[in-house]
């Protein structure tokens, strides 16, 4: 059964206990004032799966990457249409239903990644050292 | 004339060096602190080596002095130096992990547990930002401490900022992104009036709601880099007013914002990144970056400019889009996505391929000012830069203009301080030696 926005999903099936999560339409559908996904919602759902169980959390936030072979994606664009290639996932009423998006680390310094996240994606080899001190420091970088 | 290059084999995540002593934080998450003057010292193999390594990374500040320009116009003197220079230009000063281990000063895991996002050490304290916020602890301990650095930072807010930066006198301009651009104020008292606080009784005070990628001090105010919006100048004043004891102070307050376009007068590069400290302010073009001198001193209601624009200068290669900018004496740091150029006060450029994870000056320092601190994947390369001290200060566009500190206090930190005396005798005997080798 193809996954809906705005419903609620229950991830014990995906080996989440107590996890839940809703695509959220708001950053669908060609919202213009919203960072938007091009990931499917199976595709969002499987990078939030990723991510949480990566352990990639910090207290309500989640950061995730979509990943083929070691070269991470796209996930999304921008407002000004900049594709985007890190998504951030939070439980806003710490209460396990989460929601997540495209994360323009650039342009908002609440959307870049933990120290810690970047550091475990420069030992998979997602990212180089490089490129996770210039996503620290909001510069751009070729991910 | 070429820098000279000091590379240290490691996996390093940042740096800083401060009274002798060098910062390195592991990407493993340790901070260990070396002696640096130590290290330096183990350089040198030959007598008459000894001044030119010390001038390149012991003491940058020496060969400002005035007393020294004098000598400078002595064409034999000063072929003699850069000789001195050159001689070690090529020298190989690499050190492996286990080599630098005999100068390990001290280590501890990174206070926090977080590796940072930036650092300035000042006035014996080490500031820095996570993404919890913004922590300050002592540093340059005692060997006695148990760690170089304090283990138990205190925190004095939980902004999650881009990046931080002291200036000399005690603010530092805090570069918030989004959030803006803020300053911490360091004074006891006569904190300015005109400034909305982060938070009650907290000496941290918004100066622009505009995006802030990074910032740097010109004089008494703040050029803020943006690398999504335009960049700007937030100008301060000195304000006068009566205290208690109705003794005149002065209290430095904010005065007004001048946009890039406004100091550049053109409307063609506005999306490319502009950057500023002291004297200079600098903005990218394709091909090259615009020049404007900030003279700080002119008056405008006597019709004096206070942004004079110099000439464009224009380089050879840019690799990549340009992501930072920075300036020291000795020339313009411009950081491209994959190399760093280095555009010489005089006129020569060098290029440091990357990937770069992190460099460093330090114009502040009165040490370590002709320094360039560059982090590689598995190294760090000191280059010391010494072409500056031969260039009129007044007249060149490239690079922070070297002047002198009227009162400095200052330990002593040159080997060279004691013999000062010695020179300045023969000089005023007119006694110069006139042989191959210096009279120090």
């Amino acid at each position: 059964m193809p996954y809906q926005q705005d419903i609620e999903y229950d991830l014990e099936d995906k080996g989440l206990e107590d996890c839940r999560y809703i695509i959220s339409s708001q950053h669908r559908n060609g919202n213009p004032n919203k960072s938007i996904w091009t990931l499917t919602h199976d595709g969002e759902i499987d990078c939030f799966v990723f991510s949480f169980s990566s352990e990639w959390k910090d207290d309500n936030t989640c950061w995730g990457v979509s990943v083929l072979g070691q070269d991470i994606q796209v996930v999304g664009h921008n407002t000004n249409n900049e594709e985007l290639k890190i998504a951030k996932f939070v439980d806003a009423n710490a209460n396990m239903l989460w929601h997540g998006y495209p994360a323009d680390y650039m342009r908002n310094s609440q959307d870049r990644p933990t120290t810690n996240t970047l550091r475990d994606w420069v030992r998979r080899g997602y990212i180089t050292k490089a490129k996770m001190s210039k996503i620290r420091l909001g510069q751009s970088c070729n991910l | 004339m070429q820098p000279i290059k000091l590379t240290i084999q490691g996996d390093y995540y940042d740096c800083q060096i401060y009274r002798g002593r060098l910062y390195l934080w592991t990407f493993d998450g340790d901070l260990k602190v070396y002696d640096w003057n130590e290290l330096v010292e183990s350089l040198i193999k030959k007598d008459t080596d000894k001044i030119a390594l010390t001038f390149s990374f012991q003491d940058g500040h020496y060969l400002y002095k005035s007393s020294l320009i004098e000598i400078f116009e002595d064409i034999d003197f000063r072929n003699l130096l850069i000789k001195k220079f050159k001689n070690i230009e090529n020298g190989k000063y690499h050190f492996t992990e286990k080599q630098l281990e005999k100068f390990l000063f001290g280590e501890q895991e990174t206070p926090t547990g977080i590796l940072p996002t930036d650092t300035e050490i000042y006035s014996n304290k080490l500031y820095f930002i996570t993404e919890k916020g913004l922590f300050s602890g002592s540093a340059h301990r005692a060997k006695s401490d148990k760690y170089p650095v304090s283990s138990r930072p205190s925190k004095f807010w939980d902004c999650n900022l881009l990046s931080i930066k002291a200036n000399k006198y005690p603010q530092l301009a805090l570069s918030g992104g989004d959030e803006g651009l803020f300053e911490l104020n360091l004074l006891d008292d006569n904190l300015p009036e005109n400034l909305d606080r982060v938070e009650n009784y907290k000496p941290i005070f918004q100066i622009s709601k505009k995006h802030s990628s990074f910032s740097n001090y010109s004089y008494l105010n703040i050029y803020n880099s943006s690398l999504i919006d335009e960049s700007f100048l937030s100008m301060f004043k000195w304000n006068t007013f009566k205290d208690r004891g109705d003794n005149e102070r002065y209290r430095r307050d904010y005065d007004k914002t001048i946009s890039a376009k406004e100091i550049f007068k053109n409307n063609s590069n506005t999306k490319h990144l502009s950057w500023g400290i002291e004297d200079k302010i600098y903005r990218a073009k394709n091909g090259g970056f615009e020049v404007i001198k900030y003279i700080n001193s002119a008056n405008p209601e006597k019709g004096e400019e206070k942004f004079k624009r110099l000439h464009d200068i224009n380089l050879q290669s840019w690799k990549g889009k340009v992501i930072n900018g920075g300036t020291a004496h000795f020339g313009n740091i411009i950081e491209c996505e994959n190399a760093l150029v280095i555009a010489q006060s005089d006129g020569n450029t060098f290029t440091i391929p990357g990937p770069i994870t992190r460099w460093r000056v330090y114009p502040r320092s009165l040490n370590y000012e002709n320094h360039l601190h560059v982090i590689l994947d598995d190294r760090i390369e000191i280059y010391s830069f010494h072409h500056d001290y031969f260039l009129s200060q007044t007249d060149k566009s490239i690079g922070i203009q070297f002047q002198p500190e009227k009162f400095i206090r200052r330990r002593r930190t040159s080997y060279l301080d004691e013999i000062d005396n010695y020179v300045g005798n023969i000089l005023d005997n007119n006694d110069l030696v006139d042989e191959k080798d210096l009279p120090f």
